[in-house]
């Protein structure tokens, strides 16, 4: 898998608790090192809150926290009240999940590619939903003009 | 956890094989490398830390991994 060094990508990766090993936050902190890009921020989340959140919007079984789900968000979307639903998600929760979002990393690295172009989209005007190309996207079509 | 057939040993090793693909779209960057220290956010008692960050990246593609990291 080749790297994306897209600068119109982040990446939150949030560590919870959720096999009873103990010690998570050592172990969080020590995973930590195995992630460095100035993309990527990471969270400890002690009391699981974003597994549980997540655990209904994803429709998984009741008790069962998300873990092991990797979310994809497009450009759009804003966190407005709850936690928002992703735009493409997979798993590795075993029959827990959907079969046809078990993780697949070349499928999940597509579905990245393919909302990435849309990310040179820049807001206009503060939180305004109106979206403007910026100077460097140009639109499919204008490359078929002659 | 009853849903989740595979065993722990498995789990571990896949997991960590399958996140590695994923942020190795980050790792493999040269340009996007940060230095020794790697902040670690703790959310206490809400997740407002990671809502301010979602936000404050409205117009990029975002990815959120919640993962277990025993």
């Amino acid at each position: 898998m080749e790297g994306i060094s897209d600068p119109n990508l982040r990446a939150y990766i949030v560590w919870l608790p959720v096999l009873p090993s103990g010690a998570h936050e050592p172990a969080a902190r020590r995973e930590t090192k195995r992630i460095r890009d100035n993309r990527a921020v990471q969270f400890f989340d002690a009391e699981a809150r974003a597994g549980k959140a997540y655990s209904s919007i994803l429709h998984l079984p009741s008790g069962l926290p998300a873990w092991d789900v990797y979310l994809v968000f497009g450009p759009e979307v804003h966190w407005e009240g709850s936690p928002p639903a992703p735009t493409y998600w997979m798993h590795q929760l075993g029959r827990a999940g959907p079969p046809e979002l078990r993780l697949d990393g070349e499928r999940l690295e597509r579905v990245v590619r393919s909302l990435l172009p849309k990310a040179s989209w820049s807001l206009a005007g503060g939180r305004s939903r109106q979206w403007v190309p910026n100077r460097s996207w140009r639109r499919p079509s204008e490359d078929l003009r002659l | 956890m009853s849903g989740v057939l595979k065993p722990n040993w498995l789990r571990r090793w896949t997991g960590l094989y399958l996140a590695a693909l994923v942020v190795l779209c980050f790792a493999c960057s040269s340009s996007h490398r940060q230095g020794a220290g790697v902040p670690l956010t703790e959310l206490k008692g809400n997740l407002d830390p990671l809502r301010t960050a979602f936000n404050q990246d409205v117009g990029k593609v975002r990815l959120m991994l919640l993962l277990d990291p025993t």
